[in-house]
């Protein structure tokens, strides 16, 4: 047999079995050991369990984050693997981070592009995925600091989200989880229009700023968002920290939005007003806008409960948990619906405060 | 060997299927096989433990050997070690006619004789203890930086390879043009 107990010369099955036992964490690092195994590695479809890929914006440095599961026995183990990428003057230091190990190692690339690397192995990543789905895809941007630039890192995360999503090509990111910290709708616009329709299930959106410079001076919305395709089917939208601005209420565009006697449309809209009304939706307030809104007189709109009725305008006042609060559902035929949490006091004269005839628990409350 | 020992042995291939037939019925002798390896040391083998390997298998059925023919004729694997081939027989021995276990804890831990394991039952084509050894493989690659696999498993860095690769094509070529001075020579 060969004397030299080398891996670089293992026959192709044994290494592709190699392969199916090794966590991403150990895959990544065999790719880097010889050109032998990093061929191998490039040709897709090894069938490795990758379950979630984040990719991270920062000053100067990309970060990805690869979760991976392995089969020992009957057992599935997790591995989590951080690979950063940071510039320093003409050198690139890349600090690998093992999770399950809780090991940390550092190497520096005199001459190295942080930005290379990054594409390189990210590459790697995309060919090792072949046609298999994500559990979760992250898109994140690090809290950034510098004020004065701005406008440079906001073209600079552009510019990341460009490699990114030409990495995955025209076919786009088949994940069932999106989780997307962005600084404009523009930009989670592109995120989720690189997304494959109909196979999103959660989206979570966490819009930022920038050192405190506001999104182009737009208000925050999902006009843009809300009517691709891939928003569509996605069973659970986290709207987390769309509140941002404290002054701002989310507001959330449709086309069109029917109001049911039991429940809204489209699906995603009722989910979010189930989650407002049973208190686990972390939006306190938000306006839903629309081109039109279906409402069907003969439905009965008095299902909702006693309603300040004045014009087109419908009010209804609901108890809360939290003492001294009342959520006020407002419908205005054809234009907008708004939920807030408002004080007792606020309420119109002559309302009446009652429970929420729908929905258990019949409860609001303050998070 | 008797002619009706012959028949028995010939006939064993098909034991799964006549053996339900009647539970009484007196068990057929189990027929073996030989297999060498670079040593020489012949080592002997049952057709149910043989049924492990691919390559084996698919030997005895194109042969069709009787068992005398076996004894005179064992199997050369000569591209496989002495020990390793005995640690592949006595593997196959264990698991005759048994599930295989999710695990196999009495594999090599030297990585020598594991990667040697791994040469030799890809070869054979034993499925099974292919992929727990390449398992093990997996576990001493788990956790280490490229740099210590390098080490570990003596691969060679891109800049050492292709070094290497410049100094085998340069002696290529001092070869070749020695061959050819020499047979000039000759034909003078």
């Amino acid at each position: 047999m060969n004397p030299k107990a080398c891996l670089e010369h293992l026959p192709e099955p044994a290494k592709r079995n190699v392969l199916m036992w090794c966590p991403y964490s150990s895959v990544i690092a065999l790719g880097k050991t010889c050109t032998t195994w990093r061929e191998f590695i490039h040709v897709p479809n090894q069938n490795l369990l990758i379950k979630r890929i984040m990719v991270k914006f920062g000053d100067n440095s990309f970060r990805l984050q690869v979760g991976s599961s392995h089969t020992s026995g009957k057992l599935q183990n997790s591995d989590l693997l951080s690979v950063q990428y940071q510039q320093l003057a003409r050198d690139c230091g890349v600090t690998y981070e093992n999770f399950s190990y809780r090991r940390q190692k550092k190497t520096w690339i005199e001459g190295g592009d942080y930005q290379d690397l990054f594409v390189k192995d990210l590459k790697i990543l995309r060919k090792l995925l072949g046609n298999s789905t994500l559990e979760n895809f992250e898109v994140d941007c690090e809290t950034l600091q510098s004020s004065t630039r701005g406008r440079e890192l906001k073209n600079q995360f552009e510019g990341f989200l460009k490699t990114v999503t030409d990495i995955w090509g025209p076919q786009g990111i088949a994940t069932k989880s999106l989780r997307m910290k962005f600084m404009n709708e523009h930009q989670a616009a592109k995120i989720l229009s690189h997304t494959v329709p109909n196979t999103l299930e959660r989206i979570s959106f966490l819009p930022m700023d920038v050192a405190g410079i506001s999104s182009g001076g737009n208000r925050l919305g999902l006009s843009v968002l809300s009517v691709l395709p891939q928003w569509k089917n996605a069973k659970f939208i986290n709207l987390t920290n769309f509140l941002a601005r404290s002054t701002m209420d989310p507001i959330l565009y449709f086309e069109s939005v029917l109001v049911h006697w039991l429940f809204f449309e489209p699906q995603h809209l009722r989910i979010a007003m189930e989650e407002f009304v049973s208190g686990r939706c972390l939006t306190k307030n938000f306006t839903i806008l629309c081109k039109q809104i279906f409402t069907s007189i003969e439905l009965n709109l008095s299902t909702l409960g006693e309603a300040v009725h004045v014009g087109k305008r419908y009010t209804w006042y609901y108890h809360t948990k939290s003492p001294g609060h009342v959520v006020e559902l407002t419908l205005v035929e054809s234009q907008k619906i708004s939920l807030r949490m408002i004080r007792g006091e606020g309420i119109k004269h002559g309302a009446n405060v009652i429970h929420f005839p729908f929905s258990s628990p019949h409860f609001f409350c303050f998070r | 060997m008797s002619s009706t020992e012959q028949g028995t042995s010939s006939a064993a291939p098909a034991e799964p299927t006549t053996a339900p037939e009647s539970a009484a019925a007196p068990e057929v002798p189990e027929s073996f096989y030989y297999v060498h390896g670079k040593d020489k040391v012949v080592h002997k083998v049952s057709a149910g433990a043989l049924q492990h390997s691919a390559l084996i298998h698919g030997m005895i059925s194109n042969l069709g050997y009787t068992e005398e023919q076996a004894k005179a004729n064992p199997f050369p694997f000569e591209n496989i070690d002495g020990d390793i081939l005995q640690m592949v027989v006595d593997w196959c021995n264990q698991h005759k006619g048994k599930p295989t276990p999710p695990e196999d804890t009495n594999l090599p831990k030297q990585k020598e004789k594991l990667f040697d394991l791994v040469l030799a039952v890809n070869y054979l084509e034993i499925k099974e203890l292919l992929t727990y050894c390449c398992k093990q493989v997996a576990m001493m690659v788990k956790g280490k930086s490229p740099e210590e696999i390098r080490e570990i498993w003596m691969i060679p860095t891109d800049a050492e390879d292709e070094a290497a690769e410049k100094e085998a094509k340069k002696r290529a070529g001092k070869e070749a043009a020695g061959e050819t001075a020499a047979a000039a020579g000759d034909a003078k």
